[in-house]
């Protein structure tokens, strides 16, 4: 009774009253029995010692889904028996019987994912028979292992592990890939680029995701490494030719330019960028991370292009973000002068030096 | 020095001096192992980048693309509204014209949207900040947008919590260990309540930033419990570990002092509406303070949000309070406070839905304790996109009902008969009749009508089409009403939604932005009733059209539509009653001669009154006989 009391105490106090969501929406802590619904407090208390009183009672729904869960867990999902083959594919209908309220409002969030865990293994288990099958391809018929690839998602989870599984690739088996993979339009193409690239370090496979005419966060994440992949002088060309594309990395290739070793970075190339409609603003801030500002030149551009909304707003924007503190001092001389032309321009930076 | 490197010697600093050291746990893609926690896609790391990019970007990025557009437009203006522990400046950003009137003189309203207030919900800064991006890059799109920075202003905190933003930033992939659980625990305990690096939810005060530091990781304040309505409702809010702890009295926090000083920029007293952006979910979670009005209002456009996300295949589900209950969320303060529509607005990914995998499991990955924080890098763009339309929806909405400005008739030849216009002052409009020349039935007229807002969108083939998900009547409505002495009349006049105007049509065009006015040509029915003594009649232009978001006409412009106590006012419908739905405008009258047409016979609504109109020949006639003869 005084469970049920301390149960119903903690279901009416974590979120007072009912809600309800409009037509078929989330299910709601209040639809669920308050036995079912945990705070805060009662699972870190169990996650302390969650096994340690099971034996000999009767368990929880928390206690019984945490058992589910490390089971299912537990399970290496490469090589399943029929038997574990069996309790996933269950597990995949379990219905939850602990859950928390989320943070926010009375959503009501399962302890323990178990289905969505279960499903995971379980497609991690077609991805090994999957691989196995391709493992064969990649040894003896690289355009076929390409195609098979990209069919689909499991396809290419395969094909993933497979290339992650070798002890070594061949360079002209690493040249057959990107070659392949280069003339694929499928979205997974970059995937296993990426995926070469990574595992390689290849050069070639690096590039040929960043000249990709796809939008991908592969490429992204490539250029953040890619002093792993090219040496300096390497980065500096490939980085300038991103930059002069104005395309979506562009902004990013800016940023990482402006780290470049000062032997073969060039300072005049970021400077003449601040009057870019498209890439000045993302000079500045490349240019504002540089170890010295070129204050004189900042002031020059402001009165010799005075018109230029572009030039004017980016050339304040180095002295803006940069943390050098003659920075703030260049600012307010500017401010004093009244070299700005643009009302609204003035009335920004005016904030900015207050 | 790398990260590392800083992070040994942090270790090892910390263990020289006799402190504990938390175990530090890192999330992979696919490896579990005891301090491992495989989420089934790969774990994205903040991108160094202005534009945005298929990721997620730094803080420093964002900030200085934030500062970029205040700089680089006259429409947009940042102010710092505090600093946080860590003295780092908060910004807030105003997204307007420079004066606080709408095109026609009035108060123009405002709105708040807030984001970044719970540091692991990365979804958020990305989604404010695309709301920014596109009121800027739109800025001149003769139409919503520009309507919007022209008529109201709009401010935006983008990242309110920056100290723990920046550090869950500093450690992408890895967190600190559930409270309690040690080095031989389970990876799924220890894994259960992650509070520091990647997942801290919190501020940082008595924090340092050092990721392995026992001590301090369960410090902070929720600032989104933080908040004077409500306060402390829940027990855990006056726990200091507790992830949902409240401070040590209301708005405590320089945060949250912040959010009050942004709210200041709207002005406080003009706001319309707020929001905050959070993650995860994919709900609307709206407070229902004690107010019928303003919980109806809020209710439908919240509604109208989840159509609008829906239509793009993401359904955003409002989840509604029940009335006088709530949390001491920042949502709930404005909400009881302003009495302003206002939500928790709870970004993908999904959880508790039917049928759809929950959390990290909704992209394939294994559905792992809080992975529904971690989107996939390759998710971020389709999620702003898809929250820009909806986000700018509201504010449309929020900015008050389209009422009409100019009403004007012409002859079959293109001369004036008639011409009508909303004259502003302060507070009100009174309607100026130019041209009020006598119509004649049977014949062929242009009505053109504008309104004082963009009521239509295109497709790409330039065709009206509803706004993603709205359901509205795409053609303005038209009727002439009146009565001639014999009985009331009514006749609807044909209108479609091609008749709406986005370019010059034969000599007319839309007044300021595409779509806020239509034409149309009719023909005044040769069946109407007239006076039998005059020969004429007054009628009643009656106009009516839903804007873009649903709403119909304020059926009275020369009382200006406002907010005041949870609802609107000066709102008239057809009947003049102020309420919250408006209704046909038929302040314009017209005078129609019914020459060589039947007059109506007595108390019937058309046709009809042969003889009369007879005598009136043969007495016109006569009349003309006279004047011959002086």
């Amino acid at each position: 009774m005084k469970q049920l009391q301390h149960v119903l105490f903690v279901f009416v106090v974590t979120f007072p009253g009912l809600t309800y969501a409009v037509g078929k929406g989330p299910l709601l802590i209040s639809e669920l029995p308050p036995n079912q619904v945990y705070t805060e407090q009662q699972l870190t208390d169990f996650e302390k010692h969650p096994g340690t009183e099971f034996k000999g009672r009767e368990l929880s729904g928390l206690e019984k889904d945490y058992q589910l869960y490390q089971k299912a867990l537990g399970i290496a999902p490469e090589n399943l028996t029929h038997e574990q083959r069996d309790f996933l594919r269950n597990l995949t209908a379990h219905k939850p019987r602990a859950y928390k309220a989320h943070a926010e409002g009375p959503v009501a969030i399962p302890v323990y994912n178990i289905k969505a865990l279960a499903e995971h293994k379980l497609f991690k288990y077609k991805v090994a028979v999957e691989a196995s099958k391709m493992e064969t391809l990649f040894s003896s018929n690289i355009q076929q292992f390409v195609q098979q690839s990209t069919l689909n998602s499991t396809q290419v989870a395969a094909a993933r592990k497979v290339i992650q599984d070798a002890l070594s690739i061949a360079e002209v088996t690493q040249m057959q890939l990107i070659d392949a993979y280069k003339v694929d339009n499928s979205n997974y193409s970059v995937v296993m680029l990426s995926e070469l690239a990574e595992v390689t370090g290849n050069k070639d496979a690096v590039l040929a995701v960043l000249k990709k005419d796809t939008s991908d966060w592969q490429k992204n994440q490539l250029l953040n490494g890619l002093n792993q992949y090219f040496s300096a002088q390497e980065q500096q060309v490939l980085l300038q030719e991103i930059i002069e594309q104005k395309n979506k990395l562009s902004s990013q290739a800016l940023l990482i330019y402006a780290k470049l070793p000062a032997t073969v970075l060039d300072e005049s190339f970021l400077y003449e960028l601040l009057s870019d409609e498209v890439l000045g603003a993302s000079s500045a801030a490349a240019i504002s991370n540089l170890p010295g500002l070129d204050f004189n030149w900042l002031v020059d551009n402001i009165k010799n292009h005075s018109k230029s909304r572009t030039a004017v707003a980016n050339s304040l924007l180095v002295l803006r973000l940069s943390s050098n503190p003659e920075a703030k001092r260049v600012l307010h001389d500017i401010v004093a002068a009244d070299y700005i032309q643009f009302a609204d321009i003035k009335a920004e930076v005016a904030t900015w030096i207050e | 020095m790398d990260r590392v490197t800083l992070k040994s010697i942090s270790i090892a600093l910390l263990l020289s001096s006799g402190s504990a050291v938390a175990e530090v746990l890192t999330y992979t893609e696919s490896t579990n192992s005891s301090n491992e926690l495989a989420i089934g896609y790969p774990v994205p790391e903040p991108v160094d980048s202005l534009i945005a990019v298929d990721g997620f970007r730094s803080y420093d990025s964002l900030h200085s693309q934030h500062q970029s557009l205040a700089v680089g437009h006259a429409e947009v203006r940042s102010s710092i509204i505090g600093q946080t522990h860590f003295n780092r400046d908060i910004f807030a950003y105003r997204f307007g014209d420079s004066d606080t009137q709408t095109v026609d003189g009035q108060r123009e309203p405002a709105f708040l949207i807030n984001g970044g207030i719970h540091a692991r919900e990365w979804q958020s800064p990305e989604v404010v900040t695309e709301l920014m991006e596109q009121m800027v890059e739109r800025k001149s799109d003769q139409g919503m947008v520009q309507y919007l920075l022209e008529n109201t202003n709009t401010v935006i905190v983008p990242v309110l919590n920056v100290d723990g933003f920046l550090q869950t930033q500093r450690y992408p992939t890895q967190v600190t260990q559930t409270p309690g659980t040690t080095a031989s625990s389970s990876p799924s305990q220890k894994f259960a309540q992650p509070r520091d690096g990647r997942m801290r939810r919190k501020n940082m005060p008595n924090v340092d930033e050092v990721l392995s530091t026992e001590g301090d990781r369960l410090n902070g304040v929720d600032l989104n419990r933080n908040n004077e309505v409500f306060f402390g409702v829940q027990p855990d809010n006056s726990t200091p570990t507790s992830l949902i702890y409240g401070g040590t009295s209301a708005f405590s926090e320089p945060e949250t002092q912040a959010l009050l000083q942004a709210a200041q920029l709207g002005p406080r007293n003009r706001l319309r509406f707020y929001q905050d952006s959070h993650s995860f979910s994919r709900v609307l979670f709206v407070p229902q303070p004690a107010n019928s009005r303003r919980n109806a209002i809020t209710n439908s456009l919240a509604s109208k949000f989840q159509d609008a996300t829906r239509a793009q295949g993401s359904d955003y589900f409002p989840v509604i309070s029940e009335i006088g209950s709530g949390i001491p969320s920042t949502a709930d303060y404005f909400a009881y406070t302003d009495l302003i529509p206002t939500w928790t607005l709870e970004l993908e990914p999904p959880m508790g839905f039917a049928n759809e995998p929950d959390g990290g499991a909704f992209y394939g990955g294994t559905g792992a304790s809080h992975s529904g924080f971690i989107l996939p890098a390759s998710e971020i763009a389709r999620v702003r996109d898809e929250l820009a339309i909806a986000q700018l929806l509201m504010l449309y909405h929020q900015a008050g009902p389209a009422y009409v400005t100019d009403v004007v008739i012409t002859d079959s030849e293109g001369t004036e008969v008639y011409a009508a216009s909303w004259q502003s002052a302060s507070g009100s409009r009174s309607l100026s009749v130019t041209t009020d020349n006598t119509l004649s039935a049977g014949q062929q007229y242009t009505l053109y009508v504008s309104f004082n807002k963009p009521m239509r969108v295109r497709n790409s083939s330039d065709n009206v089409v509803q706004y993603s998900g709205q359901s509205v009547s795409l053609a303005p409505s038209i009727s002439l009403s009146g009565n001639g002495g014999s009985g009331d009349f009514s006749r609807t006049l044909t209108a479609s939604r091609s008749d709406w105007l986005n370019q010059e049509t034969d000599g007319f065009t839309f007044k300021r932005y595409q779509d806020d006015a239509f034409k149309t040509t009719f023909t005044i029915p040769s069946n109407i009733p007239v006076s039998s003594t005059t020969g004429t009649t007054n009628m009643n232009i009656n106009l009516n059209a839903q804007d873009l978001a649903g709403l119909s006409l304020d059926a009275n412009p020369a009382t200006v539509v406002d907010w005041a106590n949870g609802a609107w006012t000066n709102y008239e419908d057809g009947n003049g009653q102020a309420g919250d739905s408006g209704g046909p405008d038929s302040n314009y009258q017209i005078k129609v001669s019914n020459q060589g047409l039947t007059l109506s016979e007595p108390q019937s609504s058309g046709g009809g009154g042969s003889l009369n109109w007879l005598l009136l020949l043969l007495l016109s006639g006569l009349t003309v006989s006279r004047k011959r003869f002086k």
